[in-house]
This record gives C-alpha cells, sequence and structure tokens, in this order.
C-alpha cells in the first residue's frame, strides 16, 4: 500500500513527525509582542535578538552599573549576558518569565564577578562605610526631608552606592525594573522571605544613608529658626 | 518587641508595596493611631518615590553594536552545529537503511556461492549482523570523516 511504503522509505520523516507534533502541544503559543520575540529567537533568528537587544539595553545596563558600580566592568557583564542568553535559548523553557531569566543570566554573572574581585564584597559597604547595626544619626527630625529635597538625585544615588550589592540589586529590582517581588525572588534564586527581608533592611540602611548625607540644618535644633 | 516595633519593622515594605492583605491591614489599623509611623511612612514613601526617579544610565552605542554582532555569531554557530548533527544523524540513518534493503539482494546474488562454499543457513543471521555493521561503520567514519573536514574549511574560511 502506498502509505505504508511512503513510511517504509521516509523512516527518519516519520520520527521527525511525530516529533513536531509532541513539540507542538508542548510550547505554549506566543501572546505578546515578547513572547513573539523570544520565539524567534530560540529559532534562530538574528532580528529577534536585536529586538530584545534594543529592548532591555538601557534597563540591564542600569542593573548591572548598580551592582557592580564601575561602568567598564558593567558593559563586559552586558555583553557577557547576551551571550550567555544567545547560547542557552535553546533550553530556555517558554513557561518562564523571560525578563526573569534574563535578568538572572545577569545577576550570575555579576555576583561571580564580585565574588573573584573580592569574596565578601556583596555584603560590605562602600569605603566611607555605614553602620552595620544604624543608630540614625542626630542631624534633626528633618534631616531625611532635606536630604530628599535638595540635590535629590544625587544624593539619592550617592546614598544607593553606598548599600552593600545585595541591597542594591534588590532596590534596584524593585523600584527601578519595578518588578513584582515574586519575579525578584526568582531572578535571586532566594526565597521570597528573603526578599522581603531584605528589602525592609535595604530601606532603612538607605534612609541611615540620606540622614548622614543630609544637608545641615539651616535652624537651631528644636525647630526655632536662627 | 510590642505592636509598634512590629509595626515599625512593616513601613518599608508598606512603602515598598510588598505588604500582604493582614500586613496591609495592621499598618492601617495602627497609622490611625501612631502619628510617628505617619511621619516614618511619609519618609519611607517619599524616599521610594525618589529611587523610582533616579535618572537612567545609557549604554554606549558601541557596545550595543559589538554585543550585537557577538551575539549573532554564536547564533550562526549554533545553527551551523545543528546542521551538522542533522546531517551526520542522516548519513547514519541512511546507511542503516540501505544496508537492510540491500541484504535480500545480497543474498539473492550470492545464496548459491555460500551454498558451494558449505556456509549453512543457520550462519545467514551472522553474516547479516556482520554485514550491516560493518556497514553502519563505514558510513559513521565517513560521516565523522566529513564532518571534521567541513569544520576545517569553515575555520579556515
Amino acid at each position: 500500500m502506498r502509505g505504508e511504503s511512503f513510511f517504509a522509505a521516509h523512516p527518519y520523516g516519520l520520527v521527525g513527525m511525530i516529533g513536531a507534533a509532541y513539540m507542538s502541544l508542548e510550547a505554549p503559543v506566543p501572546v505578546t509582542e515578547l513572547d513573539r520575540e523570544v520565539a524567534r529567537l530560540r529559532a534562530g533568528d538574528p532580528d529577534a535578538l536585536a529586538a530584545l537587544l534594543s529592548r532591555y539595553q538601557n534597563r540591564l545596563f542600569r542593573y548591572l552599573l548598580r551592582i557592580v558600580r564601575d561602568r567598564t566592568t558593567a558593559e563586559d557583564l552586558f555583553q557577557q549576558t547576551w551571550l550567555r542568553l544567545a547560547e542557552n535559548i535553546r533550553r530556555y523553557d517558554p513557561r518562564r518569565n523571560f525578563e526573569a531569566w534574563l535578568f538572572s543570566v545577569a545577576h550570575n554573572l555579576a555576583i561571580d564577578h564580585l565574588r573573584r574581585i573580592k569574596p565578601s564584597s556583596l555584603e560590605e559597604t562602600s569605603p566611607e562605610g555605614l553602620p552595620l547595626h544604624g543608630e540614625i544619626p542626630t542631624r534633626g527630625p528633618d534631616a531625611l526631608d532635606r536630604a530628599l529635597e535638595q540635590e535629590r538625585a544625587g544624593l539619592v544615588i550617592a546614598a544607593l552606592d553606598e548599600q552593600p550589592a545585595l541591597y542594591r540589586e534588590l532596590l534596584c529590582l524593585r523600584f527601578e525594573e519595578e518588578m513584582k517581588l515574586d519575579e525578584i525572588a526568582a531572578v535571586l534564586d532566594v526565597p521570597l522571605s528573603t526578599v522581603k527581608t531584605r528589602l525592609r533592611r535595604g530601606l532603612d540602611r538607605m534612609k541611615e544613608s540620606l540622614i548622614r548625607r543630609a544637608p545641615p540644618q539651616t535652624f537651631r535644633e528644636g525647630g526655632s529658626r536662627s | 518587641m510590642n505592636d509598634h516595633e512590629q509595626i515599625r519593622e512593616l513601613l518599608p515594605l508598606a512603602a515598598a508595596d510588598a505588604l500582604d492583605e493582614r500586613e496591609q491591614r495592621r499598618v492601617e489599623q495602627h497609622l490611625r493611631e501612631c502619628g510617628s509611623c505617619r511621619s516614618d511612612l511619609e519618609g519611607f514613601t517619599r524616599m521610594a518615590a525618589a529611587l523610582r526617579r533616579i535618572p537612567t544610565p545609557q549604554p554606549p552605542a558601541l557596545l550595543l553594536e559589538r554585543t550585537r554582532h557577538a551575539a549573532e555569531r554564536v547564533l550562526l554557530e549554533q545553527a551551523e552545529r545543528k546542521w551538522d548533527h542533522r546531517v551526520l544523524a542522516f548519513l547514519l540513518l541512511f546507511s542503516w537503511t540501505v544496508t537492510l534493503a540491500a541484504w535480500p539482494v545480497v543474498k539473492f546474488i550470492s545464496g548459491d556461492v555460500f551454498e558451494w562454499m558449505g556456509f549453512a543457513q543457520s550462519k545467514m543471521w551472522l553474516w547479516l549482523a556482520g554485514y550491516t555493521v560493518a556497514g553502519w561503520l563505514a558510513a559513521g567514519v565517513a560521516a565523522v570523516v566529513l564532518g571534521v573536514r567541513q569544520r576545517a574549511l569553515r575555520r579556515l574560511a
């Protein structure tokens, strides 16, 4: 019979058709533009790579810069992240959140870098230092307000740079990337409770840093103007 | 730790919208009565807003170009490797198919010769196995040699 002889002569084709049918059942149907770009990248489309690079270039670079605090290193890690992505895209599970996966690749590379240069660097503050168990400096009740009002971006960036890498990256993911807590947990590969603990400590430390950096009060302690 | 201190610990998370429903209700209840915590929460909230407004640093254009080219090279190499594997698999499968399909022909042609040489029919399966393995080995070696040669040519290109 014609059908049987066709399959007998093309065993590879039969196996290929069964495999393709199985794979089509496994992979989710792309629904957003991002899903479509990722699907095209998994198929090896270089234009999809360019599209994803354009979509995430600023955010990923910012994230890496926040962690390593050095532009040249951030640039190297940026390139390594995309190379690692290209190498592993076929192993990427499309049911996973792509953004969380991308940032987790960047996170692993950045943390490995920091551990290589100084194993204890993840939890250290900058050379300017910060009390580990903060006593809030006595700079008046409005010190935080003054810090936030004047030279806002500069002071906030300086205070952020002062924090240990563990807190810097978490604050970046929450407030700059605006990731949800479960997404952050996936990026950092830690439990949700750890994310919340680090977030709380990071903000407490930021507050202490900002108060220390606050411009001096323009009126005497107690509230009366000089 | 008293209630006030517990709520104080939750204030940074409240400013970060990171509380669950139960925690949120506890904090809201406490804030109705505690001006100090209200002031603290306001401070954290302003700090969170300031973090959201930090200017985004831009990567240099040269970096983006370099990265794109390097990653595209990786994709191309992967596609070539995949093609090589497919060619190898096809050659091996083809050799298997051809050896099996050719066996009846070989047997038909050489059957009388085997009888004349005195080989028993029961040893035909042995000859089939040997013939098939030889065919597979020959095809496998040919495929590997071709693959190595192709890779070397690609490196020179």
